[in-house]
């Protein structure tokens, strides 16, 4: 059932299946099942009709004969037994009429005292017949063994109460074998009930004769039985279809229908793959296509539709969708092109810097070294040695600022080298701190390190970077804070190691806090204006800080509510960010 | 007149053997009947002779002793005959039984009380009783 529902085209030919095999089979159903019954019915009822008629047929015939032994008995001619038939004509006509009737019997003339005076037959002329039943009534009828006889009184012609003798008509039963059915299908005989006796050729009866029509069906027949009439009807006419022979045209149809089936499965096969696949090929060429595209990346290229149906309709979609594709594609390229061009260009701005930075530190270190020489050595005036001052000053703030821009070209060129070793941590950090808390001494401020929760010691990282960041931090939360406190604060969980710088100065606008990061820019308001610097600072330190995997991170509630610096490191090796 | 004797005798032998003798009988138990009788009989005018019912029985219609019965006897030609019994056919009369041998006549005659029929003379026995005889010459 899977494969059903993962292809369209199992779904289509197995439609295209049901609905092909579905009336074929119905039909096949039918002639297996149905029409064996129908024609058993069929057969059934023309067998019936078939034996009413014949024994109306047999019932006529032997009225006939009476009717005609009847005639012969009244012929005036009979007088002539009264000669004892001397002239035989009687024995003529009897003859006569009995070729005439053409069949297996013989007419028979007896007088009073059962001698026989005529007959058909020359052999048993003067014999006596003995048969009582002849006494008994003046015109009968009746059966002995296979025989029928049929009685007629003969009267004198001048004195119709003299009974003179009687007229007999032997009738052998096995005549009415001329009014059955003898062919290869059909096999019908006249059976007396409760006897052997039969006529024509019988089939063994393995059920018994009863009521005045009966059918029967067993293996090899298809039975129907009726009784005779009048004088017969102590027998039965039975007819048997032999199964075979009346089913031979249906089961020639049904092995034909089979035989056909095997040709009908295949070209109903055949026609549901050729229609499921006509079906599906505009999709499986739609699928390739795709394929092929996804392997080559050739976005430019398009489909090609053959159909007008909704296949039509997706590839045309499909289409529009590639030419999107390939045109976004192109304009990526474009921007990609135009970063690398940017990127070539602001490489090559940081060499230049880096190099300039390089040529001016040389001349401003002569500069200072050339100031501090006059300011201590030579006897300079107090007005002198206030202009060497700010000489020195001036140029030992251009160093400076060259130092920030020479390490933010370094870090920007990947020059920046780091050498990691282990390190106390605390110590480190105390070493900062003592370094600056002058600094804080100076504008009165209290200056608190807390390292309670910190519980790893050592730590492998480029200690004079992490000195520098701390330092820039604190030296930032000194600059900005008036009055107040400084606390440092020491804490690690399981990734990171926390060292977090909070100060009770100025604060940050909020809409400003995204800014706090970019290249020379220093935030624009009274505050910060007072302070000198190169707006250079926090940058620095940020791309520090990635470069030791870590991160800085700058929170403040406002302008005139502090703020609070956490530098993080990564106690795992992996890069953050 | 030898010769005449003989000539005249065997004329007379010869006619006795030329002119045919024929009978009409019947057994012994039936009486004697006149000609009159006879003729009424064979036209089927009486049936009965007292309590007696008369079988007049005919030999077939080509016989030279029926022929000369009829013309003889009965006094009527064939055509004669003929269209007598057309009529009382359809009184629902019928002519008198007929049969084909003298034999048959005679056979029928001993059984049947009553039957009368003509014979030639030749063919009479002891238990037929002679009722008319004519010669036909």
């Amino acid at each position: 059932m899977n494969f059903l529902k993962k292809s369209l085209r199992s779904r289509l030919f197995l439609s295209y299946l049901s609905v092909g095999f579905i009336p074929f089979f119905a039909l096949l159903l039918y002639v297996v099942f149905l029409s064996e019954t129908k024609i058993v019915n069929n057969t059934i009822h023309e067998q019936l009709q078939r034996t009413d008629v014949v024994i109306k047929l047999i019932d006529k015939h032997i009225n006939s004969l009476k009717k005609e032994v009847s005639f012969l008995s009244s012929l005036e001619l009979m007088d002539d037994m009264l000669a004892e038939d001397i002239d035989k004509r009687i024995s003529r006509l009897l003859t006569k009429k009995n070729n005439d009737l053409n069949l297996d019997t013989t007419l028979i003339l007896i007088n009073k005292n059962f001698e026989i005076i005529a007959s058909s037959s020359k052999k048993i002329i003067s014999k006596k017949l003995q048969i009582e039943q002849i006494k008994e009534k003046e015109n009968t009828s009746f059966i002995r063994g296979s025989i029928l006889y049929i009685c007629s009184t003969v009267h004198a012609s001048f004195d119709a109460k003299t009974q003179i003798g009687t007229l007999i008509l032997e009738y052998n039963l096995n005549n009415l074998n001329s009014y059955l059915t003898h062919n290869k299908n059909i096999q019908s005989f006249i059976q007396k009930l409760n006897s052997n006796l039969s006529i024509g050729k019988t089939i063994p009866l393995d059920f018994t004769l009863n009521d005045s029509k009966g059918t029967f069906i067993n293996d090899k027949y298809v039975i129907v039985y009726k009784k005779l009439l009048s004088i017969l009807d102590d027998y039965y006419i039975v007819y048997a279809v032999d199964k075979n022979i009346a089913f031979e045209f249906l089961y020639d149809f049904m092995s034909l229908m089979l035989f056909m089936s095997f040709f009908i499965l295949l070209t109903i096969i055949y026609l549901s793959l050729s229609y499921s696949k006509e079906i599906v090929k505009p999709i499986k060429e739609l699928t390739i296509a795709t394929d092929n595209i996804i392997k080559t990346h050739n976005y430019s290229t398009s489909l090609s539709v053959n159909t007008e149906d909704e296949i039509a309709t997706l590839t045309n979609s499909f289409n529009v969708m590639l030419k999107t594709i390939s045109s976004t594609l192109i304009e990526l390229e474009n921007e990609i092109q135009e970063i690398k061009k940017t990127k070539a260009a602001s490489s090559a701005k940081s060499a230049f810097i880096s190099t300039m930075s390089h040529e001016l530190r040389t001349p401003l270190n002569s500069i200072i070294g050339s100031a501090q020489y006059l300011m201590v050595y030579e006897n300079l005036s107090e007005d002198q040695i206030d202009s060497m001052g700010s000489i020195e000053s001036s140029a030992q703030y251009l160093l400076g600022m060259i130092n920030e821009i020479l390490d933010i070209a370094k870090i920007e060129a990947g020059k920046m080298e780091i050498h990691k070793k282990n390190i106390f941590l605390l110590k480190e950090v105390q070493k900062c701190f003592e370094m600056l808390s002058p600094l804080a001494y100076d504008k009165n401020l209290s200056l608190e390190l807390n390292s309670d929760n910190l519980t790893i010691k050592e730590f492998q990282t480029d200690s004079k970077i992490l000195k520098q960041i701390l330092i820039n931090l604190l030296s930032n939360a000194i600059k900005f804070t008036q009055h107040g406190s400084i606390q440092i604060e020491l804490y690690d969980d399981e990734q990171k190691i926390y060292i977090s710088i909070s100060d009770t100065g100025i604060g940050i606008a909020k809409d400003d806090l995204n800014k706090l990061f970019d290249d020379f820019s220093q935030l624009e308001n009274e505050a910060h204006q007072k302070h000198a610097g190169t707006g250079l600072g926090l940058s620095i330190s940020k791309k520090m800080a990635h470069l030791l995997n870590g991160n800085i991170v700058i929170y403040s509630d406002g302008l005139g509510f502090g703020s609070k610096s956490v530098f993080t490191l990564n106690k795992t090796k992996e890069k953050t960010n | 007149m030898k010769l005449l004797n003989i000539i005249i005798l065997l004329t007379f032998v010869y006619s006795q053997a030329l002119a045919k003798e024929y009978v009409i009988v019947s057994n012994n138990k039936l009486r004697d009947i006149s000609k009159s009788e006879l003729k009424a009989i064979y036209l089927n005018k009486i049936s009965f002779l007292g309590n007696k019912k008369i079988i007049p029985l005919n030999l077939y219609a080509k016989d030279p002793i029926r022929i000369s019965f009829e013309t003889k006897v009965l006094n009527m030609s064939f055509r004669h005959l003929k269209s007598y019994w057309a009529k009382q056919h359809y009184l629902g009369h019928r002519p008198p039984l007929s049969m084909k041998s003298q034999e048959s006549v005679i056979a029928f005659i001993k059984k049947v009380d009553g039957a009368i029929g003509y014979i030639d003379i030749k063919n009479i026995d002891e238990d037929l009783k002679i009722i008319y005889r004519w010669k036909e010459q």
